[in-house]
């Protein structure tokens, strides 16, 4: 018996896992882009803490009875403003903000649950265009006063939000991720496009969720250069044989002892050896490799390549400082800042293509973006007015314009064309539209969930930044959610915290667990998953905002 | 001897004056050999009476005697057996050797005049308790009687011990479990490998494990045990100077240096100097990095430590504000604290007041002024939960029944925000050889007054004082390192980043329990020495898994064998950390540290591109694989030719370098033990070294190229193929001449023929490959393997081609080991 026919024997495939549900390529025989006819899930993990009060803020006004007034007097030097005068304030919120008022202005159709917001006007940080476009299309669901975790630890709450328990503690280091748990449950893979799998992807060990088994974990990390070097690659080519190439000869070899392990461990079972990751990582990867390079048979799109790469349609590399150019913006510079972050998506827009049951089978497929945690210069401006310019070091800016920047092509649109065409698409934004352009239908089948967590306070602290804090805002965005907010966006019992100066660290009153919010989320993606990824809602003990109907965030 | 100390018991009876336990050794004469009768034991009483006078050795507690006792071993006095005299204790004494041609029974053990023996010596390494009830006060005598007298036989490292070892109150492994095993278990965790011989690798394995341990692991600058300079090493400098990161840089950035490196062409000085302090190049900052750490005559466990505290533990990073000057200073800041031997709390303490962490966190900006703060409170905060372990979970005075009320964080990080005020970074100008300006840095910061919170501080609910936040941080270090949320924590904290992966409750409370028994003046070498010598790391359930820095600077210590191989970094370590996405000095959670154990563990890309690299870009001959030039160059060495002696340290068998043999001592040599080499691995890592092309016309013969098992199948399947019923043997098979790899297995019209792909890919079952396994074993595979295991290598042949390609086939044997899955972690299988 070779290699690939011990593999895909019986016999291995029910011993390997104890009969568990390993992740497995059935047909890897049809290429190109598979439409995406099943929900999936794709989670933005924020690291540090994100203010995403920054990205979405109070109206300025001069009366003090309103949260703006006092939001704008405590952060101005966390929006790097001059001073406080309102003139300068005032300006910040008309130049630099989208504005929305909750029942009237660019409301449209969406909801605000609970009634809590009405007429409540607030802004979106402009350049985050896709942001704002999906929202005039109903598209996000804003969560108010959310929490990942009640401390201000970042790894204590980030292992809380992953793990989707806010009960757990520090030294809870082996625990299944509610990312995991909902692929188990849909009966799918979840897939890891980070440079190291998160624990949101970490499987449950049966109905054990405080263990750990990652048979159905995938990591593709780089999806285009993803596979072992294998003995056969070079059979058909005319890189020389076994006898004289010391490749073939190596990596024939090393696969062969790897079989002969493989084996060995069939017989006596995976999970209890300190070996076994390193032999899971090479039976899925040899298998998964090499079926999805087969399934990858066109070239990176232009518009998510630009994300991470100079490169243009002419080849050739291209300078960032050069200005939009050649035949459109996004092909002859890098778009993104994090070039990581890019790439992040380019494996997302690859897994998505191979996303069919045959093949990767994704459920659940998690990002991740650092660089949140920004007690100093938060905001960081400069003379550079190319916001283009990825170089261009504009601090937390620079990260929510990586992720929500852009626009939509279709529909409701907050751009003219003309300033369309002078600005990229950003991560969400390209993929969304390379998706849309591929394959039409296959974005209604898209969720992104994107949460940090834990908040930051609503006082700047005088070094230009914001420290930990706990509530936040988190965020549902899909064309199955029903759009609009949930919560109370910016509740008047802040001003008296931010103004009360024995309150030395105020911050965002954590009103919602995040079980009431990807809780829903998960039904959504594999109907009735919810109870089992978060067996807290069972007993009804996570937090849920009064007046606020968690039950209709889905259609 | 601070340490040693630190192992002693004052459990003797007559403490003041019998401060060192006296262990003497005297032959015994003919008529002491009957005393394997029943009334034996009054003729060892007399005739030791008589011989109280001679071959006294006296010893200290804890020490082992370098001699050699018996008879045609060491010397010729000890014919019927041994006695050790030692003084009387209150508890129970145990006495341990090795042993030399003693077979079980031959040798006997008494104990004073007690008339029954208290044990028989079996086996390598014998240790044999006695207990308090069969000691006197006074002098006592263990005798070793042999009951063959004229028969050869022998002990060596003859030590006493107080039978119950516990240093900081973990349980010590015995001396037979203090093996060559656990030694380099020991060096694999500790010190990335390190650079020790196999003889003093013994010589640890043979001694009481806290001398050993003492040897091993210290913070002096140079060790010379841990990182000998072998015999012919080019570039000793080393061994007594540049061993501080500073003076390492400014050593290798230097022309004058004389070292490997590519020399500086005309004006220009961008070779070399890039490695110097304030290249602010990170990159440059690692590979100088991995040369000081893999460079013998320095300290690994210097470095092991100092890549933790710096890129995990209290780390910074060079992807911030910090600088590459702030950054070479803060190491050694850190590691002259730890090598001065004041307690943890002064080290923690002087990383706190660094210039590094300054930057790293803001707080150089922070000041009081007008009774407000403009400060961060980012390290206020990761001051006690970084740097301690200290969360706030447990303050007293936090209220969980009123919302909001956590003192820590209202109390507790604000007021620390305080006291991190005043304390901005000195900058200065630095110029370039030229006299230009080149950059503005400081690496020193001044603790003012007149923007300092100056009153007392509620901080951790301790008034904490101080005319300055240097004094106000070193008042703080106090109670922080007594903090009951440290003290659960931080040994923790320290263990799991070092040494295991898998602690469990029971495990974490007897570090802890350790940890607190040091007293306000916690010694972190103490800590991690009895860490090192307990049955918690020598412990199954210990698992360690391996980042990519351990792992690539382990393989370093594994493949280097001189410093021309690691300051020439000709591995290029720096880009397979570069490919497996870590860097040192940019941790990849920034202050929160670099890539963990278990993010590696969980990596499937870094197991392919270590699997890649291992095939794909070491065996790429057309790019001149990396693996090719790290065995001989014509130039690289400062214009000089070098090339690599494995057969200098690869131990011979009767003069000869036996495949088989030299297959073991390399598997032993990367992994350090044969725990995990069964049949499976004999066939399919045997074949790279005993195997070569035999070109019959060529003197040189001994081609580097090896052939693999499959490989060989496959030659021998075709060729009985068309030649029925023919004897084949390994000659056969590599003969370039009519019978072998020229001629058969080959790609015929570009396709193997499915009688040559079936042997390609026969995936074979451990019993399949077992020469043991009757039942299941393929004969002709057994019988195949066998005639690989006794080729011997020309790794000492006076033909130098030769000795190249011997040296090559050793390359890719490693390329095997750096691939398989026992390359990634460790445990121990006992």
């Amino acid at each position: 018996m070779n290699r690939r026919q011990f593999m895909q024997s019986a016999f291995y495939s029910s011993l390997l896992y104890g009969g568990g549900t390993i992740p497995r390529v059935i047909n890897s025989a049809y290429a190109g882009f598979s439409q995406v006819n099943n929900p999936i899930l794709i989670n933005l993990m924020l690291d540090g803490g994100p203010d995403l009060r920054h990205l979405i803020v109070p109206a300025w006004t001069t009366d003090q009875s309103e949260v703006g007034y006092h939001y704008w007097k405590y952060r101005w030097r966390a929006h790097r403003l001059a001073n406080e005068s309102d003139n300068v304030l005032q300006a910040r919120w008309e130049d630099d903000y989208f504005k929305i008022t909750v029942g009237g202005q660019n409301w449209g159709g969406n909801v605000d649950s609970g009634g809590l917001n009405d007429g409540v006007t607030f802004g979106i940080w402009k350049e985050a265009g896709w942001l704002i476009d999906m929202f005039l299309q109903g598209k996000v669901a804003i969560f108010c006063n959310a929490v990942g975790g009640r401390n201000r630890n970042h790894s204590l709450s980030t292992i809380q939000l992953e793990q989707g328990n806010l009960a757990a503690t520090s030294s809870i280091e082996e625990h299944s991720g509610w990312g995991g748990r909902l692929a188990r449950h849909a009966g799918g893979n979840a897939i890891a496009l980070t440079n190291t799998p998160r624990r949101f992807c970490f499987g449950p060990d049966g109905s054990n969720i405080a263990r750990v088994d990652n048979s159905d974990l995938i990591s593709v990390q780089d999806s285009r250069n993803w596979g072992l070097y294998e003995f056969r690659d070079a059979m058909d080519s005319d890189h020389g044989d076994r006898a004289f190439d010391l490749r073939q000869k190596l990596a024939g070899n090393l696969e062969q002892y790897y079989a002969t392990l493989q084996n060995k461990k069939a017989s006596t079972g995976f999970g209890t050896d300190i070996w076994d990751n390193f032999l899971d990582h090479e039976n899925k990867i040899r298998e998964f490799g090499e079926a999805l390079r087969d399934q990858l048979d066109f070239p990176i799109p232009t518009l998510i390549r630009a994300l991470y790469d100079n490169r243009g349609s002419d080849g050739e590399y291209h300078s960032e400082n050069n200005g939009p150019g050649g035949a459109g913006p996004n092909d002859a510079r890098r778009v993104l800042r994090s070039t990581g972050f890019g790439r992040q998506i380019r494996n997302l827009f690859d897994v998505l293509a191979g996303n069919d049951a045959s093949l990767l089978n994704a459920k659940v497929t998690s990002l991740s973006y650092g660089g949140w945690d920004t007690h100093g210069n938060q905001r960081q401006v400069s003379n550079n007015l190319d916001n283009n310019n990825p170089n261009y070091r504009r601090g937390i800016e620079s990260n929510l314009r990586d992720i929500f920047g852009g626009y939509l092509e279709t529909g409701t649109s907050h751009l003219t064309t003309a300033e369309k065409e002078a600005q990229p698409h950003c991560a969400f934004s390209a993929l969304w539209e390379q998706v849309r352009t591929t394959s039409p239908s296959s974005v209604d089948n898209l969720l992104f969930s994107i949460a940090g967590e834990f908040g930051r306070q609503i006082r700047d602290n005088r070094d230009n930044g914001t420290d930990h804090g706990k509530g936040n805002n988190m965020f549902l965005i899909g064309s199955g959610v029903n759009g609009g907010i949930y919560g109370e966006m910016f509740p008047l019992a802040e001003i008296d915290r931010l103004n009360d100066s024995s309150i030395r660290t105020p911050d965002i009153d954590p009103r919602t667990d995040i079980e009431r919010i990807f809780g829903p989320a998960c039904d959504w993606v594999s109907g009735g998953s919810a109870n089992t990824v978060f067996p807290t809602l069972i007993g009804g003990t996570p937090d849920a905002e009064a007046g606020v109907n968690h039950s209709s965030i889905f259609s | 001897m601070r340490i040693l100390s630190a192992f002693t018991s004052s459990k003797a009876w007559f403490v003041a004056s019998f401060s060192a336990v006296f262990l003497s050794v005297s032959p015994i004469q003919k008529a002491a050999a009957q005393s394997g009768s029943s009334d034996g034991s009054n003729v060892i009483t007399i005739i030791n009476s008589l011989l109280l006078d001679t071959g006294i050795f006296s010893l200290d507690v804890d020490q082992v005697s370098n001699q050699r006792f018996g008879y045609q071993y060491g010397s010729n006095e000890n014919e019927e057996g041994l006695d050790i005299h030692f003084e009387g204790q209150s508890e129970s004494v145990t006495f341990c050797f090795n042993t030399t041609d003693i077979q079980l029974n031959e040798v006997t053990v008494f104990i004073n005049d007690h008339p029954s023996e208290i044990g028989v010596v079996s086996g390598e390494e014998y240790c044999i308790d006695v207990a308090a009830s069969l000691q006197i006060e006074g002098e006592n005598i263990l005798h070793l009687v042999h009951s063959n007298p004229g028969e050869r036989w022998g002990v060596s490292h003859v030590g006493l011990e107080f039978t119950q070892q516990e240093p900081l109150g973990l349980t010590r492994v015995s001396r037979p479990e203090w093996d060559e095993a656990a030694v380099r278990k020991v060096l694999k965790v500790f010190a990335f490998g390190g650079q020790a011989t196999d003889a003093t690798i013994q010589e640890w394995a043979n001694t009481n494990p806290e001398i050993a341990i003492a040897q091993m692991l210290n913070f002096s600058e140079h060790n010379l045990l841990l990182a000998p300079l072998l015999p012919g090493e080019k570039y000793t400098a080393f061994a007594n100077d540049h061993g501080t990161f500073t003076g390492f840089l400014d050593y290798i950035s230097s022309n004058d240096s004389m070292l490997p490196n590519r020399l500086d062409e005309g004006d220009s000085t961008s070779n070399r100097r890039r490695y110097a302090v304030g290249s602010n190049r990170s990159r440059d900052r690692e590979a100088s990095f991995i040369r000081m750490a893999s460079t013998r005559g320095l300290n690994p466990f210097r470095q092991r430590i100092g890549l933790w505290e710096t890129n995990y533990h209290l780390a910074v990073n060079l992807d911030t504000a910090v600088d590459d000057r702030q950054l070479v200073k803060y190491y050694d800041v850190i590691m002259e604290a730890h090598e001065s031997g004041v307690p943890y709390k002064d080290v923690i303490g002087a990383a706190a007041k660094s210039a590094a962490v300054a930057k790293q966190y803001g707080h150089d900006r922070n000041r009081w002024s007008n009774g407000n703060c403009f400060c961060n409170d980012d390290f206020a905060r990761e001051i006690h939960q970084l740097f301690y372990g200290i969360f706030g979970d447990e303050d007293p005075e936090n209220n969980p029944s009123i919302e909001g009320n956590d003192h820590h964080e209202n109390v507790t990080i604000p007021q620390t925000a305080r006291m991190l005020t005043d304390m901005p970074v000195n900058n200065v100008e630095y110029t370039d050889d030229e006299g230009n300006p080149a950059e503005r840095s400081g690496d020193t910061v001044t603790f003012g007054v007149t923007q300092h919170h100056l009153a007392p501080l509620d901080i951790l609910n301790t008034d904490i004082v101080g005319a300055n936040a240097a004094e106000k941080i070193d008042y703080l270090m106090n109670f922080s390192i007594e903090h009951p949320e440290a003290l659960k924590n931080l040994p923790i904290m320290i263990i799991s980043g070092l040494a295991d992966d898998n602690i469990g409750e029971d495990t974490a409370n007897q570090l802890r329990a350790a940890w607190a028994s040091m007293g306000a003046n916690k010694n972190f070498l103490e800590f991690i020495q009895a860490y090192a010598i307990s049955d918690l790391f020598h412990s199954p359930d210990q698992r360690k898994y391996f980042t990519t820095f351990e792992r690539g600077l382990y393989m370093a210590n594994k493949n280097y064998l001189s410093n021309t191989e690691s300051l020439l970094d000709v591995f290029q370590y720096s880009s397979t950390f570069d490919d497996e996405i870590a860097e040192l000095f940019v941790p990849a959670h920034n202050v929160f540290g670099g890539q963990t154990s278990l993010e590696a563990a969980e990596s499937p890309t870094i197991f392919e591109e270590t699997y890649n690299r291992y095939t794909n870009s070491a065996g790429n001959r057309s790019s001149n694989g990396f693996l090719m030039r790290s065995v001989e160059c014509d130039d690289c060495d400062f214009g000089e030719p070098w090339a690599k002696d494995w057969g200098a340290v690869i131990p011979t068998t009767n003069g000869q370098h036996i495949a088989e043999d030299v297959a073991k001592w390399l598997w032993n040599h990367v992994y350090g033990s044969l725990d995990n080499y069964g049949p499976a691995e004999r066939a399919y890592f045997l074949p790279l070294i005993g195997t070569w092309r035999i070109e019959l016309d060529d003197p040189n013969d001994n081609y580097q190229d090896f052939f693999d098992l499959n490989h060989l199948m496959c030659i021998r399947e075709d060729y009985l193929d068309q030649n029925p019923g023919a004897t084949v043997s390994l000659t056969t098979l590599l003969d370039d001449d009519n019978t072998g790899y020229r001629d058969y297995c080959l790609r015929s019209s570009g396709q193997y023929s499915m009688t040559e792909m079936d042997a390609l890919q026969r995936v074979y079952t451990e019993g399949e490959l077992d020469p043991d396994n009757d039942a299941e074993k393929i004969a002709h595979v057994t019988d195949l393997l066998d005639e690989i295991g006794a080729q011997v290598l020309t790794l000492n042949s006076g033909v130098p081609q030769a000795r190249q390609f011997a040296n090559e086939r050793i390359q890719w044997a490693l390329t095997f080991l750096f691939s398989t899955p026992y390359i990634f972690a460790e445990e121990t299988k006992r």
